[in-house]
C-alpha cells in the first residue's frame, strides 16, 4: 500500500498520523477495578450461562419424573446442601460451576429432544398405518430405550459435587496464599514456585472462583507473548494508580521454573517502550520472563511472571549404506521456527525395528553427521536422536541394515 | 526517561493467543473468573482505542465499561470460527463508541484531558499532545467509517489482517478504505489550512 499512497500523494498524511500516535495510554487502575466490580456484581443478571445460586442449581437437578434410585439422589442432594452450608460458614461463596450445563442450553436440549421424539413418533405412526393399509405383515423391531432421566440427573449431581469440591479446595488454597503484600516474592511455605503460580489461572484477586476484592491489586497479572521469526516478542502496558516516579523498564529472563530476579537475570537495557524482542532464545526451550520497573538502578515494581516457549520443529532424516562389512549411517538436520541448540546425537542400534528401549547406544558430538558400525550377523535397525542436554529434540526415521545388503 | 507516572502498577499485555482467549470467552458465559481475566487483559487496549476516538476520559471509561457489559451479555454469540476474541471485542467497542458519538455533543478533543492520559516518546511531550489533539480533531470531522479505519491503523497499529476481521471485509477492501480515509483527511486538512493545495505540509 506504501507505493499506492506515494502515488496518490498521501504518504505525508500517513507520516503525520504515525508521528501523532501516542506511545501508550495510561488508565486509572482504581476505576478499572471499580467498573469490574460493578460488572461482577451484576454477573448473574448479565452472563447468559450464569447459575451461581446453589438453591437454583439444586432445584434445576430435582428429579421430577424419577421413581427408582431416588434415595441415591436424595442422599447426593443432602450432601450437596451440607457442603454449601459448610462452605458458607467458612466465608466462601460458590461463584461458578464450570462443569454444570448452563440453564439456557439445557432448556434448548430438552426442547430439541422433545421435538425429535415427537417427529419420530409421527413418522412411526404413519409407517404403521401405511403397512396396515397394504395388508402386509408387520415386523416390529424393539429399539433400545433412551437413557432414563435418572441417569442424567445423577450425572448432573455428580458434576455439581466435583465442582463444589474444586471450589472448596480453591477457598482453602486462597486462605493459604493470603500472605501480606510485603511478603510478595518471598518463597511460599507450601513450596509452590512462582512459575507455577504464574501459570495457574487466577482472577484479579488472585483466587479462583472467589469474588474479586477491588481494593487488592492483583498479585499476578495476565501475560502475553508472540513468537516472531527472530525470537520471543514480549509486550506490556502500564496502568496508573497512586504515585511513583521511575526511570525505565528492564526485561528479566530465567530458565523455565525459576523466578527471574533483578539484576542477575536482566537481558535488556533500561527502556521506555512497551515491547521487547528476545532474539537470544533457543528453539524448543521455555523461559520465565518478568519486567521490572527501575528507579535509580533499583527495581520498584515487577510484572507477573510469563512463561514462554520458543517453538521449534526439528526434522532428522537418516539414511544407511553398506560398505564392505560396515554399516554407514548418515543424517541431515533441518528445523523450522527458532533455531534449536543441539548438544549431541545418540545412535541407537537394535535387533528389533520397533523397540529401542534396551538398544545399544552411541553418543556423538554436535558436529557428527555420520556413524560407522561393524557388521552384525543379523539384520540391525538404527535410529538417531538429536539432544538438547537431556531433552530429546527429534527422533529420526528407522533404517534397517541386513546381511543381504552387504 | 524520568517521567512521573502516578502509581504505576505493571501488567504485561498485548496480543494474546487467540485459542486461549477463545476458550476463556466460552467459559466467561458462566465463570466470573474467566470473565475477570478477559476484562483485565483487554481493558487497557479497548480503553485506549475508545479514548483515541472520543478524546474524553470520563466518556471513554463509561464506553469501555459498556463495551464489556455488552460483550458479557452476548458472549454466547462469539464464534471463534469467525475471528479472534480481540476482533470481536473491537467490533463491540466500535459500535459503542459510535453510539456515544451519536448521542453526545460533537467531539472536540481536549488538550487538558489527554495531557494526563497519553504518554509520547520524545522529550517535548506538550507538543506531542498538541499534535495528537490537532490530528484527532481533524479525524473527528470525517465520517465514522473513516474515523474507525484511521484510528485502528495508525493509532492502534493494527495490521491489515486483523483490520479485515474487525471491519468484516477483505484485506483489499481494508486497503481501499484506508486510502479513501486518508484522502478525506487530506481534504479536511486542506480546508483547515494544514496543507497547501499541492499537498505540501504547512
Amino acid at each position: 500500500m506504501g507505493a499506492s499512497l506515494r502515488r496518490r500523494g498521501l504518504q505525508e498524511i500517513e507520516g503525520l498520523l504515525r508521528a501523532a500516535r501516542p506511545a501508550w495510554v495510561l488508565h486509572d487502575e482504581a476505576r478499572l477495578r471499580a467498573a469490574l466490580a460493578q460488572l461482577v456484581e451484576r454477573f448473574d443478571e448479565l452472563a447468559p450461562g450464569a447459575a451461581s445460586d446453589p438453591e437454583t442449581l439444586l432445584e434445576s437437578v430435582a428429579p421430577v419424573e424419577v421413581q427408582h434410585e431416588e434415595s441415591v439422589f436424595r442422599k447426593n442432594r443432602e450432601v450437596l446442601a451440607g457442603r454449601f452450608e459448610e462452605l458458607a460458614a467458612r466465608g466462601g461463596r460458590i461463584e461458578a460451576f464450570g462443569a454444570a450445563r448452563p440453564a439456557r442450553t439445557r432448556a434448548r436440549v430438552v426442547f430439541q429432544a422433545g421435538l425429535a421424539t415427537g417427529l419420530a413418533l409421527l413418522l412411526g405412526l404413519g409407517l404403521f398405518v401405511a403397512l396396515l393399509m397394504r395388508g402386509g405383515t408387520t415386523r416390529v423391531a424393539v429399539k433400545r430405550p433412551p437413557a432414563h432421566p435418572a441417569a442424567r440427573t445423577h450425572e448432573t449431581a455428580a458434576r455439581l459435587l466435583r465442582a463444589l469440591e474444586q471450589t472448596e479446595s480453591s477457598v482453602s488454597a486462597a486462605a493459604r496464599r493470603a500472605v501480606p503484600a510485603g511478603r510478595r516474592g518471598a518463597p511460599e511455605p507450601d513450596g509452590e514456585s512462582a512459575a507455577e503460580k504464574a501459570a495457574e489461572p487466577r482472577g484479579p484477586s488472585g483466587e479462583r472462583n472467589v469474588v474479586p476484592q477491588p481494593q487488592e491489586p492483583p498479585a499476578v497479572n495476565l501475560a502475553y507473548y508472540t513468537l516472531t521469526g527472530s525470537g520471543i516478542s514480549l509486550s506490556w502496558s502500564f496502568t496508573a494508580g497512586a504515585g511513583a516516579s521511575w526511570d525505565g523498564v528492564v526485561v528479566l529472563r530465567a530458565p523455565s521454573g525459576v523466578e527471574p530476579t533483578y539484576p542477575a537475570d536482566r537481558i535488556s537495557q533500561e527502556q521506555s517502550g512497551t515491547s521487547f524482542v528476545d532474539s537470544t532464545v533457543v528453539g524448543g526451550r521455555s523461559y520465565c520472563y518478568r519486567v521490572a520497573v527501575v528507579k535509580n538502578g533499583a527495581p520498584v515494581a515487577y510484572s507477573g511472571v510469563l512463561i514462554a516457549t520458543a517453538s521449534s520443529s526439528v526434522d532428522l532424516s537418516l539414511v544407511s549404506e553398506v560398505r564392505g562389512s560396515h554399516a554407514l549411517l548418515g543424517w541431515s538436520v533441518s528445523f523450522g521456527g527458532l533455531a534449536p541448540q543441539i548438544t549431541g546425537y545418540t545412535v541407537y542400534k537394535s535387533s528389533s525395528g520397533s523397540d529401542f528401549s534396551g538398544a545399544a547406544s552411541f553418543n556423538l558430538p554436535t558436529s557428527a553427521r555420520s556413524f560407522t558400525d561393524d557388521a552384525s550377523p543379523g539384520p540391525c535397525y538404527y535410529q538417531v536422536v538429536a539432544l538438547d542436554g537431556a531433552r530429546v529434540l527429534a527422533t529420526s526415521n528407522t533404517v534397517c541394515v541386513s546381511p543381504s545388503d552387504r | 526517561m524520568g517521567s512521573d507516572v502516578k502509581g504505576m502498577e505493571f501488567a504485561i499485555g498485548g496480543a494474546g493467543t487467540a485459542d486461549r482467549d477463545s476458550a476463556l470467552a466460552r467459559e466467561a458465559a458462566w465463570d466470573k473468573d474467566a470473565f475477570c481475566r478477559l476484562y483485565t487483559s483487554y481493558y487497557p487496549r479497548i480503553y485506549s482505542f475508545i479514548l483515541k476516538r472520543l478524546g474524553n476520559v470520563a466518556d471513554s471509561e463509561d464506553a469501555t465499561s459498556r463495551t464489556f457489559e455488552k460483550a458479557l451479555r452476548c458472549i454466547d454469540s462469539f464464534d471463534p470460527c469467525k475471528g479472534s476474541f480481540s476482533s470481536w471485542l473491537y467490533k463491540i467497542a466500535i459500535n459503542v463508541s459510535n453510539d456515544q458519538l451519536k448521542t453526545g455533543l460533537p467531539t472536540r478533543v481536549s488538550l487538558e484531558e489527554l495531557a494526563g492520559a497519553l504518554v509520547f516518546q520524545g522529550e517535548d511531550s506538550a507538543a506531542a499532545v498538541q499534535s495528537f489533539v490537532d490530528v484527532t480533531n481533524l479525524i473527528a470531522r470525517l465520517d465514522r467509517g473513516h474515523q474507525v479505519v484511521l484510528v485502528l491503523k495508525y493509532f492502534e497499529g493494527m495490521g491489515q489482517e486483523q483490520m479485515a476481521e474487525v471491519l468484516e471485509c477483505s484485506r483489499k477492501a481494508v486497503s481501499m478504505r484506508v486510502t479513501r480515509a486518508l484522502k478525506s483527511l487530506r481534504k479536511v486538512m486542506r480546508e483547515e489550512g494544514y496543507l497547501t493545495v499541492a499537498g505540501g505540509g504547512v
